[in-house]
Order: structure tokens, then C-alpha cells, then sequence
């Protein structure tokens, strides 16, 4: 009898459309939790690191927390791990919405799709009805019609998870999108599923989640109930202005990368923030699975240049879309949002890629000749077309949806790649966050602002107030209570946001009173670090060295502007003391007592590369 | 499969596996592989409740079977449906089927009936009456089914397929030899209506009582008809649920199409049947299998699939896959999966019936208007016909007090 968790693990070989359903170890979920780090667990068991990402050898898992779907508030989040196609790390991308919960109902902790199959399909999931279907009419089609030609052709209270034309187009930056408008993007997941000729997922779960002791739970539910909702970050700002509110927090603090991280300050804030976006465009917010914060925005665009409706932009999106090209025009970046959500693509790495090739298109090295049309900062118009380009795989987009790294490799101008491991950074300059720039440069998936969110800390002083721009304890603070943190939470299935409202010890206690294991505090400490580390061991194996750990030189160069001008990232002075913290040795590979420590000596064998 | 598109979502068969085609498969649209197995009688889901004691649905079973002979108050619920009137009434109707498959055999050790073959007739006539035309005779056969009780009778040709490889002895706990000579060269199928308004109230025990009542007909129809045929001279065997599959037979004898649930979807009736069948010599001409757009209808529809509370009956295109030992091995088909669907009886303690009340064919057919709609679900309207079902809500269940009101009315 499984408590909290679904207990099954499906198992679907796309190559002979076989599907297996193994039960879930109890002791593997004790150590590794569920979601992220369950998921990491299994996939680096079963497949090679050196394999190449889009062949069919590897896998791609879809996986749920333990309280996922459980009714604790933000606990809607699911991930999908594999080798990623963008960074050669492994990937775990995580998104929220409605799938991750249904799959749970239907019974199912882990999903692993595995090899290819010949022609394009798509999975239905109906409870333990498993049926594998040819999905050549929906090959070309656009998130939202496939997800209701998947609907249409199932169930009416189906949940999808699909990829857009960005997936099928194996685009590196492509993500994997559910419920329509929430993707999991990062590291390209959506290129995997594109190369196993995997269009969608839908399930349908009619099965409740049955807990060990749901009079805890219930108790603990309301108390976290309680402090999201009196939190003033996690139920004030998000709620109010969604997670753009940090457009103008980040200006003010003068870090806010700015055409293409040249600097930190964006003249053109104020008309393209949170709070433009809430006076302007928001129509009403919505709500993930059970989640009291409903920091999502439904927006519509009156602008007649792009009149359309839809969701978003998150914060990053936002910036992307105009600080970091330059342009201050709201409906611009809001429709370029709109595209990315509707072919699947991360709005991060391709804002990121169209900054670059702007930047490029200035200094020269791109012309009209192979862009096709004048670009460059502070061209909003221009900047759509060639979101609409890359979207549609045509013309000098083709190159733009290889990403950033790709893009100024095959132009010859590496220095303008802004972004750690091939992956792009986010909107919160390492010049300034110092912890941002640490856990930039040693993040398992390439430059993320998630997995170490130190901005938390540097900002809002959650769970204590560091000056950003002091190198000072951030080492510590990178390590244990943001990435281990992060890695615990992504696996507990709830969402990070709660985060700055509840700590360690409430997620545990639901966790323990939902599966009625043996979930710790102290525990929880240590399994995100065991995550941390397996995560490493990964990359290690994937040909990932201490050169890999660092920033693109622009970082170290002075800021030029704003409050912190003349504030560089202080990546090297760190990364020593951050590496011995861990328990790694100069290299950046955990020593063998490490490894005995979280018991992970034998896993650092199975792939015998160091 | 007519349509293109249809064509288009199927995973196809490879060609060699086709090996165990015969001619009438064209006309029924079976696709029996070169693997095929005839299935034992060992292995029907009824018969593994005595001896496969890893069945789950084996703790509640002796309760389930229980239940249908004797009252017990203890397990009479307050539900509405499964009170002590609603057990009377169900068990009521099963009794003359009781009383034939309660017969002990006399000349060896196992039950007549139901079950297993009926031995047990008078010698019938010692000469022949010639046959003119088998075309007459058939007719002659489907007039005498009609007025002995049968709504529908076909006739096929005898195929060894549809034929158990063992026939199972509940008593003796053992396979045996199947008891049906095998120069009978033709299968009179005949359908019983089941209670249309009995059967909106599943799942209850007292739409139950439809089932046992149908069950209860057959027998009466088919030992009856059986005793005609020989009381013109010639052999016949009467047969339940024994001795071979009734629905493939009943296909071939042209009563209706294979529905996703497992089930033959007839187009007077419906899924609502039962089925019973007499294997004879006598000279009879064949018909021809029915399609009036069921299996085109079945991709599209899935009511029964999303319906069934078990999870037992097929989302995917019909295929090879078989779920467990109680499905026939090598037909490309929807297989339901028998062990989760009894699993699901015996929790209830009586049968269920919902992929019956839900399918859209499970409609009264007196009326114009749903032959109108017949009519159409078989052509490119089928997908806004199945809209106007589930707009209408056709396969709703109705509260068993309400066909005990309607009665007393």
C-alpha cells in the first residue's frame, strides 16, 4: 500500500510501443524523495552520460513529487528529466499547471518514454489503460490545437503535455508544454521528446491519493495555508503583479541585464514591467493545482499590431523580451511570449539569441544579407519577426533556434554567448548577485536562476539578508539553503514560490504525513545534497570539467552603470572555497568520503569515466 | 474499415501473421493470427474462480455465486437497487436456469447446462424429414426460434475456431475433451432481448434480474429448438456459455457487430442480448454477417471505456494484445480484461452491466427517432451523433426505485 505516492512506475517502450508498469522502491524513494531527484535517480541508472541526447538511446522521464496533487497548497509541480540536447548535462525541467497532479491520479509517480517510434504518436493515459497512437495530424500543429485535437480524441478532462513545432523541430531550446500555456522549457526537453516522435501526452486519472495520516496533514496543510497567504513576496507581489514585479526591483538594483548583458540598467523599464503589464494587459490572474498564489497573468494585447490573447510573460520572459533586445514596447514582448508558448520554445534562451544576434548584427558580423532584414537593440518589431521566424523554422531562424551558444560558435564570435554550459542566464546579473554568479556557473543544468535562487537572499533577505555585492558566506549559502534546497523542494513536488514563505520543516511534515515515511529535517538536508551530487556525477561522466564552472568573460568585467557600477562577478575567488564546502576535490568532483557520506560510491562507479 | 482516415490510425497487422484467415473473415472484418489458440474453457474467468487460486477476485467469488442462490441479509445493502426485494426478484429470474445447471448429470460426473453440454433430452424422431431447400428450412427454423421466444436468429456455418480446445468440469476440477460431434455443419445463434428498462438501472441487483431472465429464456429457447430439429430426425445440440464462444458465431450468423466492450452490438437490441446456440445437421443456408457502422462508430465512441468503473475494457485501436489468460490469444480485437471487470462483480456482489446501459446502441429501436439515428451513426455523421447522445445524456442510469414505481403505476 503506497501513502502519498502513486506507487507505479510506467514504463513505455515507444521503439515496440510496449508498455511495462513496475511498482515504485520505497527505499529508493526515501532517499531520493519523488520528482527531480526520483527521477535523476532512475535516469542515471539506465542511461550512458557520453550517449548523444536526440538518439534514441535516451530517456525521457516525467515524474511526480510525493505531495504533487496531494491538495498542499502549490503542490501541482512535475518534472521531466533526460540528457539535455542544449547543454549535454542532464536536464530536469520543471512545470506546474494541472498534468502533474492528474498524473498522479492515474497512478503514476514516473513516466519513462524510452527509444523512438517510427511514426509521430501520442500517448493516451487513461488510468491504467495505456494506448499508444499515431499522432501524424497533429505533427506541425501549434500547443494550443494539439492540445484540443488531443482533448477532442480522448477525454473532455484529459490533461496534455505536448511539444510545439520548436520540439518537432528538435530545437535545442525547445521545452515540453502542458495545460496549453505552462512549459517545462529549460535545457530543451522538448527537442527529446521531438526526437522520439513523442507529440503529446494525455492522461486521465480518476484514482484519489490516499494519505498515511491525513489528520496531520490536513493540520500542517492549513497552517502553510496560512503563511503563504500571509506572506507578503510569495501572496503580496506574485499574486498582485505575478512574478514580473521583479522587472523593476531588479532596474532599481541596478541589476538588470541589459542588451545582451552589455549593462545592468534598462532606461525603459517602467514601460515594460509588472506593473505596466497589470495596468495595461492583465485581464485576471490564474491558478496552478491547488495553489493559493495564482501568480499566472491572462492577458490580452489591444495593440493592433498584435492583437491577441493569452498568458504570461513570467518575469524572465518579460526581460528577456525587453531589456535584453533593447526594447521598451510592452505589446512586443508580450507577443513574443505568446509565440514561444504556442510552438514550445524558452523564451529565456531565445530573448537571449535574438540579444546576441542583435549585438552581432551591430558589431557586423551578422549582415542584411543572412538575416534577411535590418535588426538590432531597441527594434521591437523586428524582434517579433524573428521570434515568428525561429517559431516557424524558416529563414535565419533556423539558426536562431540552435540557441545562443550555437549561433555565435558558427559566426565565429564565442565572447557574446552569454550563458554557462551552452545554456543561457537569466534576468539577474552575476555582476551583482554574487551568489547568482557562483550558482550560475555551477548549476547541473547550465546557467538557471532557478535551482539556486540566491536573489532571494540578496534581495528580499529570505531566509537572511546578504549585500549582494560581497563574495562573503555566499559559498555556504549557494550551496545548502538554495541549490540542496532547491533540489529537495523540486522533488517534493510542491512549488518553489511557496518558498519564501514556508521552510524545510513544513514541507517535510507533509511530506512525512503523506507518505507516512520517515522524512526529516536533518534528512532533508542530506537528500538534496545526495541529489545535488548525483546530478554531478552525471555531468562529470558527460565529459563536464572545472572549466565548464565558470562565466562568459563580459561578467568579469566591471558594471557600467547603475547602483553597483564597477561591481564584477567574483566567480574565481569563490569557487575554490564552494567546491571544498561540497566536499569536492580541486576538479570539482566529489571526493570518495563525499560519496560514502550520501551513499553514493556505487553510482559514481556504474559509469566508470573518473 | 471503410473510411481512409480510419485506415490511417491503426497500427497495421503484419501480413504473415494472417494466416489463419478464412473466407468468412472478410465479411466479418476478424483478424485471426497465425498463432491462434482455441480457447479453453479452463481459462474463462468463471471457471478460474474454482481452480486459479491466484485470482484476485477468488475472495469474494464463493460470496458472489452464493448470493444468487440464498438471501443472505447480512449482505443486503441499504442502497438503493440492492435492497432485499431487488435480491429476491434477481434471484427469481435466474431460478430456471438454476434448475438446469443444477442437474447433476446422469451418465457422468458434472452439471447439465449453462455451463455444460445438455445430454439430458427425449430420443426425438428415429426418420428423417427430407429437406427440400435448406432456404425453406431455414426459414421454417427462424420461424419456430421466433415463437418459441428468440428476438433474433442467424445462422453460419460450423467453425471449428469459435470451438473450445477443453471443455472444463467445475466438478471434477478437470479439462475434458469438448463433448460436440464435429460433422454438425451448422450454428443456429439465437438472441433474447434483455429488459430495456431494467437494464437503465444497472448497476443494481435488480437490474440484474434482466441478465437472469435472459439467461433463463435462452435456456428455454435453445433446448427447445435443439428438441425440434431432432424431433425431424436430425441431430442437434443445444449450447449456452458452453462448448464454444457465442459471439464470433453470432457475428458470422449476421446478429450484429464486435463492440469495443467485448460485446455483440445487434442492431435491434443493441448490446442488450443474450446469446444461446444449437449445432445441427440439418440442411439450413447460412446468412451473412451484418455491418451498419459499429466498429467505425466503437473508434470514435469509447462511453463503455471511460464508463467502465474497473478499467477493464480497451482504449487503444483493436489489437493482438491479450490482458491475461482469459482472453482468446491471436484475434486482433478490443479485448476487455475479464479479471479486472469480475473483480468488480464480486465487490458488488452482482453483476454490472454499465458498458451495456452507456453504449449509444443501447437504445429502444420501437421508436423511429433512434432508428433514424442508427441510420446515421453508420455514415460521416457519427461524430455529431455521439455529441447529440452525450447531450441528451441517453446512457444515464435511472434510479432502481424508479422502475419499481413505474411499475406499480
Amino acid at each position: 500500500m503506497y501513502y502519498g505516492y502513486a506507487g507505479k512506475i510506467l514504463r513505455i517502450d515507444l521503439t515496440h510501443q510496449k508498455t511495462t508498469t513496475e511498482s515504485l522502491d520505497l527505499k529508493m524513494a526515501e532517499d531520493y524523495i519523488g520528482g527531480r531527484g526520483l527521477a535523476s535517480r532512475l535516469f542515471y541508472e539506465e542511461v550512458n552520460p557520453t550517449i548523444d541526447p536526440l538518439s534514441p538511446e535516451n530517456k525521457l522521464l516525467f515524474a511526480t513529487g510525493p505531495i504533487t496533487g496531494t491538495g498542499a497548497p502549490a503542490a501541482s509541480r512535475y518534472v521531466v528529466v533526460c540528457k539535455s540536447p542544449l547543454t549535454g548535462t542532464i536536464a530536469c525541467s520543471n512545470s506546474g499547471g494541472f498534468f502533474g497532479p492528474e498524473m498522479k491520479f492515474a497512478g503514476y509517480d514516473v513516466i519513462i518514454f524510452e527509444g523512438r517510434a517510427e511514426e509521430p504518436v501520442y500517448v493516451w493515459i487513461d488510468d491504467e489503460r495505456v494506448d499508444v497512437r499515431p499522432a501524424k495530424h497533429l505533427w506541425g500543429k501549434t500547443v494550443p490545437e494539439t492540445d484540443d485535437a488531443v482533448i477532442a480524441n480522448t477525454h473532455p478532462a484529459a490533461k496534455v503535455a505536448c511539444i510545439g513545432p520548436g520540439g518537432e523541430n528538435l530545437s535545442p531550446i525547445s521545452g515540453v508544454v502542458n495545460d496549453r500555456t505552462r512549459l517545462a522549457a529549460r535545457s530543451g526537453v522538448g527537442a527529446v521528446m521531438g526526437s522520439k516522435n513523442l507529440k503529446a501526452i494525455a492522461v486521465r486519472g480518476t484514482e484519489g491519493i490516499k494519505l498515511a495520516d491525513s489528520k496531520a496533514f490536513w493540520q500542517v496543510l492549513l497552517e502553510v495555508n496560512k503563511k503563504i497567504t500571509n506572506d507578503p513576496v510569495s501572496f503580496g507581489s506574485f499574486r498582485t503583479y505575478g512574478t514580473a514585479n521583479l522587472a523593476t526591483l531588479m532596474n532599481e538594483m541596478g541589476a538588470y541585464p541589459t542588451r545582451n548583458f552589455q549593462d545592468v540598467v534598462f532606461e525603459g523599464t517602467h514601460a515594460v514591467s509588472g506593473e505596466s503589464l497589470k495596468a495595461e494587459m492583465t485581464r485576471t490572474n490564474r491558478a496552478c493545482f491547488a495553489c493559493p498564489i495564482a501568480c499566472t497573468r491572462v492577458t490580452q494585447i489591444d495593440d493592433p499590431r498584435f492583437a491577441s490573447k493569452g498568458e504570461g510573460p513570467e518575469f524572465e520572459s518579460l526581460w528577456g523580451f525587453s531589456a535584453l533586445c533593447g526594447s521598451d514596447d510592452l505589446a512586443a514582448a508580450v507577443k513574443a511570449n505568446y509565440l514561444c508558448n504556442d510552438y514550445g520554445l524558452d523564451t529565456m534562451s531565445l530573448a537571449s539569441t535574438i540579444a546576441a544576434a542583435m549585438e552581432m548584427y551591430e558589431r557586423g558580423i551578422l549582415t542584411e544579407k543572412e538575416v534577411g532584414f535590418p535588426i538590432g537593440f531597441g527594434l521591437p518589431n523586428e524582434m517579433v519577426r524573428l521570434v515568428e521566424l525561429t517559431c516557424k523554422h524558416e529563414g535565419f531562424g533556423i539558426e536562431l533556434a540552435q540557441g545562443s551558444y550555437r549561433l555565435t560558435q558558427r559566426y565565429e564570435c564565442p565572447e557574446l554567448f552569454m550563458g554557462v554550459k551552452k545554456q543561457e542566464m537569466a534576468g539577474y546579473s552575476p555582476r551583482v548577485f554574487q551568489g547568482m554568479s557562483l550558482h550560475y556557473a555551477t548549476s547541473n543544468r547550465g546557467a538557471c536562476h532557478v535551482r539556486g535562487n540566491t536573489v532571494a537572499a540578496e534581495l528580499y533577505g529570505i531566509p537572511r539578508y546578504m549585500p549582494p555585492e560581497a563574495l562573503e558566506q555566499k559559498e555556504e549559502m549557494v550551496r545548502r539553503p538554495f541549490q540542496n534546497s532547491t533540489a529537495f523542494v523540486d522533488s517534493s513536488g510542491i512549488c518553489l514560490f511557496t518558498k519564501f514563505a514556508i521552510t524545510h520543516r513544513e514541507i517535510v511534515a507533509l511530506m512525512a504525513a503523506s507518505t507516512g515515511l520517515d522524512f526529516t529535517f536533518e534528512k532533508s538536508l542530506v537528500q538534496g545534497d545526495r541529489i545535488w551530487n548525483l546530478e554531478r556525477l552525471f555531468n562529470l561522466h558527460a565529459g563536464f570539467t572545472v572549466a565548464d564552472d565558470t562565466l562568459p568573460a563580459r561578467m568579469l568585467e566591471p558594471a557600467p552603470s547603475g547602483p553597483w557600477q564597477g561591481s564584477r562577478a567574483k566567480l574565481q575567488e569563490g569557487l575554490q572555497t564552494y567546491y571544498a564546502l561540497r566536499g569536492w576535490d580541486e576538479e570539482g568532483r566529489p571526493t570518495r568520503q563525499k560519496l560514502e557520506e550520501l551513499g553514493l560510491v556505487e553510482l559514481g562507479e556504474k559509469w566508470s569515466t573518473i | 474499415m471503410k473510411s481512409g482516415k480510419m485506415e490511417e490510425n491503426r497500427f497495421p497487422v503484419d501480413d504473415d501473421k494472417r494466416l489463419h484467415k478464412q473466407d468468412i473473415d472478410n465479411q466479418t472484418g476478424f483478424e485471426v493470427l497465425s498463432y491462434f489458440q482455441r480457447f479453453n474453457q479452463k481459462n474463462d474467468i468463471y471457471n478460474r474462480t474454482v481452480w486459479d487460486s491466484s485470482l484476485d477476485a477468488n475472495k469474494k467469488a464463493g460470496e458472489f455465486f452464493g448470493s444468487h442462490s440464498k438471501i443472505d441479509l447480512a449482505r443486503i445493502r441499504t442502497a438503493d437497487g440492492y435492497g432485499h426485494k431487488d435480491y429476491a426478484l434477481r434471484n427469481a429470474t435466474w431460478q430456471v436456469m438454476d434448475i438446469a445447471a443444477d442437474l447433476k448429470s446422469q451418465s457422468d460426473n458434472r452439471t447439465e447446462g449453462f455451463l455444460d453440454t445438455y445430454t439430458l433430452h427425449k430420443p426425438g424422431s428415429s426418420g428423417k424429414r427430407a429437406v427440400e431447400s435448406p432456404v425453406k428450412m431455414s426459414a421454417e427454423i427462424k420461424k419456430v426460434a421466433g415463437f418459441i421466444g428468440a428476438d433474433l436468429t442467424g445462422i453460419c456455418r460450423y467453425d471449428e475456431r469459435w470451438v473450445y480446445s477443453h471443455s472444463y468440469n467445475r466438478i471434477e476440477k478437470g479439462e475434458k475433451p469438448v463433448d460436440l460431434p464435429d460433422d454438425l455443419p451448422y450454428a443456429i445463434v439465437v438472441a433474447k432481448e434483455m429488459d430495456y428498462e431494467l437494464m437503465k438501472t444497472v448497476p443494481s441487483t435488480l437490474g440484474s434480474a434482466a441478465t437472469g431472465l435472459g439467461y433463463s429464456m435462452d435456456f428455454l429457447i435453445v433446448v427447445s429448438l435443439a428438441q425440434y430439429i431432432r424431433n425431424l430426425g436430425y441431430r442437434a445440440v443445444a449450447s449456452q456459455n458452453d462448448t464454444a464462444l457465442s459471439v464470433p458465431l453470432a457475428i458470422q450468423a449476421g446478429l450484429g457487430e464486435y463492440g469495443r466492450n467485448g460485446l455483440l452490438i445487434t442492431p435491434k437490441f443493441g448490446p442488450r442480448v443474450r446469446l444461446g446456440k444449437v449445432f445441427t445437421d440439418l440442411p439450413l443456408a447460412s446468412d451473412k454477417p451484418v455491418k451498419f457502422g459499429v466498429q467505425e462508430f466503437c473508434q470514435i465512441c469509447l462511453q463503455c471505456a471511460y464508463s467502465c468503473p474497473a478499467r477493464a475494457i480497451s482504449i487503444s485501436q483493436p489489437s493482438e494484445k491479450t490482458n491475461n489468460i482469459s482472453n482468446i490469444k491471436g484475434v486482433c480485437k478490443w479485448s476487455i480484461d475479464p479479471e479486472k471487470c469480475f473483480q468488480l462483480w464480486t465487490n458488488q456482489n452482482t453483476d454490472c452491466s454499465i458498458c451495456i446501459r452507456v453504449c449509444p446502441y443501447n437504445k429502444d429501436y420501437s421508436q423511429w427517432i433512434h432508428r433514424i439515428g442508427r441510420r446515421l451513426s453508420g455514415t460521416f455523421l457519427r461524430k455529431f451523433m455521439l455529441k447529440l447522445d452525450l447531450l441528451f445524456d441517453f446512457g444515464a442510469r435511472k434510479p432502481p426505485q424508479w422502475w419499481w414505481n413505474r411499475i406499480f403505476k
